[in-house]
């Protein structure tokens, strides 16, 4: 079955190029105020593993929408030959001039393409949408009308923006028989499905291919999150790892410690800094500046109240997490004397070992907390000195990375395409605290996870806890962003 | 303080120019409170418009103390008199060069007079035919058959690098579009204001090279003839000593009136004694004559016909370039878009009654506009008003809002942008009538326009059409029209105002602006006592 093309058209600045920003999850389209932003039909097939589920295309605004119409009324004969003198419209004007931008928007429509007409619900319906929309009747062609709310509500102390929507809901239900509101800014993947969801109503030729594409969306998106999941968890195995050694002779004065520190938290932030790009890359935010407070938190500010305050568990929470981590490892030990001596210990070595696990996990949560990686000198069996530093034991840190992370993800996550603006982390809009509102069990899993990291076991052990961690981190994002695809 | 009949200078335009493009950038509230003081300063003195801007400009300098150098306009005319200097130099230079090099370098032949002739004085006449053509007005070149075509492909071929532009710019999209639009918008303004002064300067910098080449020319024949004996014969295989003498003595019609002592008009006999061969060893003549050979016969000849033809010629075109120059400049009416807003900042003092710093622990103003001392507001005359489909505001109100923005008041109003754009044309076959019954075409015209709508081409066209009718002088005013949520008038926000200014420069019109109906709160000024006022 031919996979449906559909053309966004509408009248200038009404946000057709960020409707189709948000809908193709394409950031590199160019949105501007200025009127004549797009000269040209731009198309955004939607591709999954080779097979073509539909085509949007980006259109140039109406210009002269009047002119256009004053034409066709001119050469009008009979009702039914409408389309017919849309079509010697295009033809006369094909070769450029005063119409080009109103031959390129036609020039799909007649091919057969569905129209997605946009109006922006924050102004108020004039003469020039009423004639755009009499045009695109005389085309005949399927089409939904979406308000796009381009200039958000201004609101003062005592005002607020006059709603033109329902305006817009009387004159376009005079010429479309679906209307939805769509807010290219704010819509975020489910909106993007019920959207195409609405569009699959407009024929029922549609519906085939554009059940196929919310499908492949919806897994891609799952898919997505999972490999948001990996990335994290590479990044905190790789950073909680982390460590600088050094030989020296046995004669050797003690190497620059200082700059020995800076190349240390160097790695750490250059491998926070790849991991955030990998999200952006996942979520197709290529083009998103964001301002995120450097990792320099690990060395200056690691420590101040606001950084514990914002990213990251309280002290208490460390400590909890500290102590259900501690027992199960402590525990895991004791079941193994508990087998050693065939059960006879009544199961004493598990509850020892976890007794003593969790009391020592809780003071290391407690006080580890606040502890950071500093040189060390020490002496090798075969003579010379080792000088390293890392890897990080802060009980707090795998945590506050963990947390920045997310909160970078919850940003791509609920983030349309269309919008352009930077995001800045220290900003109160941005949620943060994202760890310290996990359910308890995740939070001691990740803890325990992280103490055995921290514990620098072998690398075919230190691989399976990679896992593991990805596992654990990608099932918390995929349930905290669920897809619905019915 | 200057006279009210001061005449404006270059000096002065440059600097009043330059004055109104740093004040379209600067911040709009300090550029009215600082306009409204000197216009308190000024209103006693009556001025009529020129006279007021330049009373403005000087009153600016003033505030300029101690002058940071010479201004601008100062800066420009002394650059274009250092260019009509080093033209003089390379003029006398290159005229000194070229006679030298025909009259020194000659291998001990005499010099052929009609190379000599074709070279210093026959390629300028081509070159001054070319230069009256291009500059002649349109009723005297029907008089001159071929004249129109060659001035039509002149003027075509002076107009291709805008063209080119024009091309270049449509490829580009964007940013980079409306940047160029702009500048080319810019430069299309200027043409068109300043575009007859720009060519007269240009042109008489040329006459002044011109002039300098011919005074050299002439300097360097008289001083080599005097310093030295050169010898002017001819030499051709086709013409023959009578052809030759006839064209002689068609060439000096001008000084046949001359005595004959002078020698101005070679005598047959002096033709014929003076042709010699270029195969003869002794480049003897080709007719013997009895007496001395009369090499220097054609001196005077020369001398006159590089006087005649070149020099004079030269001064007359360079007398009425300087004159056009001056003629244009006394022409320039100071009455664009840019002049028209100073004349409203000017004319129209603004009161607020807001304290001169905020109270402390006070909210920030309530952002609403506060009244406007309408008694104080001069009346710059009546104006049409165009209200474009869906500037839905009553009539009385219309006028109010129109009158306190722009000083003008509503004299007739239409009707535009419906669903019809045919009656458009209506519109403005009625405001082209009124108009001629009204005997005012210089009444300026206001279009009313929603600020939310973008400036598409169905404005531009509309824009374009009314230009058209209007004729090229004439002010059109778009003002944007905005609606708070109680639908009040209220402020077009700037990111419009400024992508309607942003595309109307783009076409070029030096007669029209776009601004906001309703003036932010920001741009109301305090209306400066009597104390202050005083300079």
């Amino acid at each position: 079955m031919k996979a449906p093309v559909f053309v966004v058209v509408g009248h200038v600045n009404r946000g057709k190029s960020s409707i189709v920003s948000t809908l193709s999850a394409d950031d590199s389209v160019r949105i501007d105020s200025m009127p004549g932003t797009t000269v040209q039909c731009r198309e955004y097939p939607a591709v999954a593993s080779g097979e073509l589920l539909y085509t949007l295309i980006d259109t140039p605004g109406f210009e002269r929408p009047r002119q256009v119409l004053a034409w066709l009324r001119e050469h009008e004969t009979t009702t039914q030959d409408r389309r017919e003198v849309v079509a010697a419209f295009v033809r006369e004007h094909a070769a450029g001039g005063t119409f080009r931008q109103e031959c390129e928007l036609l020039a799909p429509i007649l091919a057969g393409a569905a129209i997605l007409y946009v109006v922006d619900g924050s102004k108020p319906p004039g003469v020039m949408d009423e004639a755009e929309m009499e045009i695109l009747r005389w085309t005949a062609q399927p089409r939904v009308a979406l308000i796009n709310l381009v200039d958000k509500p201004r609101p003062t102390a005592d005002t607020a923006m006059p709603d033109h929507l329902a305006p817009w809901r009387r004159v376009l239900d005079q010429y479309f028989n679906l209307v939805r509101v769509f807010d290219a800014h704010e819509a975020q993947f489910d909106d993007r499905l019920k959207l195409l969801r609405t569009v699959r109503e407009m024929d029922p030729q549609f519906a085939e291919p554009l059940d196929r594409a919310i499908h492949s969306l919806a897994e891609d998106r799952r898919l997505a999150l999972k490999e948001c999941g990996t990335a994290t968890a590479d990044m905190l195995v790789d950073m909680l790892t982390l460590a600088i050694k050094t030989k020296l002779p046995p004669d050797a004065p003690r190497g620059d410690a200082a700059r020995m520190a800076a190349d240390y938290f160097e790695r750490l932030r250059r491998r926070e800094r790849q991991c955030h790009r990998l999200l952006q890359e996942i979520f197709l935010h290529r083009r998103l500046e964001i301002e995120e407070p450097p990792l320099s938190a690990v060395e200056d500010d690691l420590l101040a109240t606001g950084t514990w305050n914002r990213l990251g568990l309280s002290r208490t929470q460390l400590a909890a997490a500290g102590a259900a981590g501690g027992a199960l490892a402590g525990a895991k030990a004791g079941v193994m004397v508990d087998l050693a001596v065939g059960g006879q210990s009544f199961f004493l070595g598990s509850i020892i070992g976890g007794a003593i696990g969790g009391g020592a996990g809780a003071t290391a949560g407690w006080l580890g907390g606040t502890r950071l990686p500093e040189v060390n000198l020490m002496g090798l069996p075969m003579g010379g000195r080792l000088q390293q530093i890392g890897p990080m034991k802060n009980a707090n840190f795998p945590w506050i990375v963990l947390d920045r992370a997310l909160v970078l993800l919850d940003v791509l996550a609920r983030r349309a395409h269309a919008k352009r603006d930077r995001v800045y982390f220290d900003r109160p809009a941005v949620p943060t605290g994202h760890v310290a509102n996990l359910p308890r069990e995740e939070r001691n899993r990740l803890e325990s996870l992280f103490a055995e990291i921290r514990r620098q076991p072998s690398p075919a052990a230190l691989d399976a806890l990679r896992g593991e961690l990805a596992e654990v981190i990608g099932t918390v994002v995929v349930e905290r962003y669920p897809v619905a695809e019915k | 303080m200057p006279s009210a009949s001061r005449t404006l200078t270059l000096a002065d335009l440059v600097d009043l120019e330059l004055q109104l493009a740093h004040d379209r950038d600067a911040d709009a509230a300090e550029v009215r409170r600082r306009d409204a003081e000197i216009a308190a300063r000024l209103q006693a003195r009556n001025l009529s418009e020129p006279a007021l801007f330049l009373a403005w400009l000087d009153e600016l300098r003033k505030l300029d103390r101690p002058p940071a150098g010479p201004s601008p306009g100062r800066r420009t005319q002394q650059w274009l008199d250092g260019t009509a200097l080093v033209l003089v130099l390379l003029g006398l230079l290159a005229g000194g060069s070229a006679v030298s090099a025909w009259l020194v370098q000659t291998a001990g032949q005499p010099v052929n007079v009609i190379f000599f002739w074709c070279a210093i004085v026959g390629l300028q006449l081509p070159l001054l035919l070319l230069w009256i053509v291009a500059a002649l007005p349109g009723r005297w070149l029907k008089a001159l058959p071929g004249a129109a075509t060659l001035q039509w492909m002149l003027r075509a071929l002076a107009q291709w690098p805008a063209r080119a532009a024009g091309w270049l710019v449509a490829r580009f999209a964007g940013e980079g579009r409306t940047l160029l639009d702009q500048l080319r918008g810019q430069i299309a303004t200027w043409s068109w204001v300043y575009g007859p002064l720009r060519l007269w300067i240009l042109i008489r910098l040329t006459q002044v090279f011109a002039v300098a080449f011919n005074v050299g020319a002439v300097a360097a024949f008289v001083a080599i003839s005097y310093g030295s004996d050169p010898a002017f014969g001819w030499k051709s295989t086709l013409l023959t000593a009578d052809q030759v003498h006839s064209a002689t003595r068609v060439v000096s019609v001008p000084w046949r009136v001359l005595p004959d002592q002078w020698s101005a008009v070679p005598l047959l006999d002096d033709v014929r004694h003076t042709k010699y061969k270029s195969l003869d060893p002794q480049y003897e003549p080709e007719i013997k004559s009895d007496g001395p050979i009369p090499w220097a016969s054609w001196y005077s000849f020369l001398l006159l016909s590089i006087l005649c033809y070149g020099l004079l010629p030269r001064l007359v075109t360079l007398a009425i370039a300087a004159a056009q120059v001056r003629r244009t400049l006394a022409a320039i009416r100071l009455d664009h878009s840019e002049f028209q807003r100073l004349a409203q900042r000017l004319a129209r003092p603004r009161v607020e009654t807001q304290a001169t710093r905020p109270e402390a622990g006070a909210p920030a103003s309530d952002g609403k506009a506060r009244p406007v001392d309408m008694a104080s507001a001069k009346d710059l005359g009546p104006c049409t008003v165009l209200r474009w489909a869906g500037v839905d505001l009553p009539p009385a109100q219309l006028v109010e809002l129109v009158a306190r923005r722009t000083g003008w008041t509503l004299s007739d109003l239409h009707a535009v942008g419906g669903l019809d754009p045919t009656a458009d044309e209506a519109a403005l076959i009625a405001i082209e009538s009124s108009r001629t019954e009204q005997l005012n075409a210089a009444r300026p015209v206001v279009l009313l326009v929603e600020a939310w709508e973008p400036p598409v081409g169905d404005y531009l066209d509309f824009i374009a059409a009314l230009r058209q009718r209007l004729g090229r002088e004439r002010t059109i005013q778009v003002l944007l029209f905005d609606r708070d949520a109680q639908g009040n008038a209220a402020p077009a926000r700037p990111d419009a105002v400024r992508m309607w200014e942003s595309r109307l420069a783009g076409l070029g019109d030096p007669w029209l602006w776009a601004e906001t109906l309703v003036e932010s709160p920001a741009e109301e000024t305090r209306q400066p006592s009597a104390a202050e006022a005083q300079p």
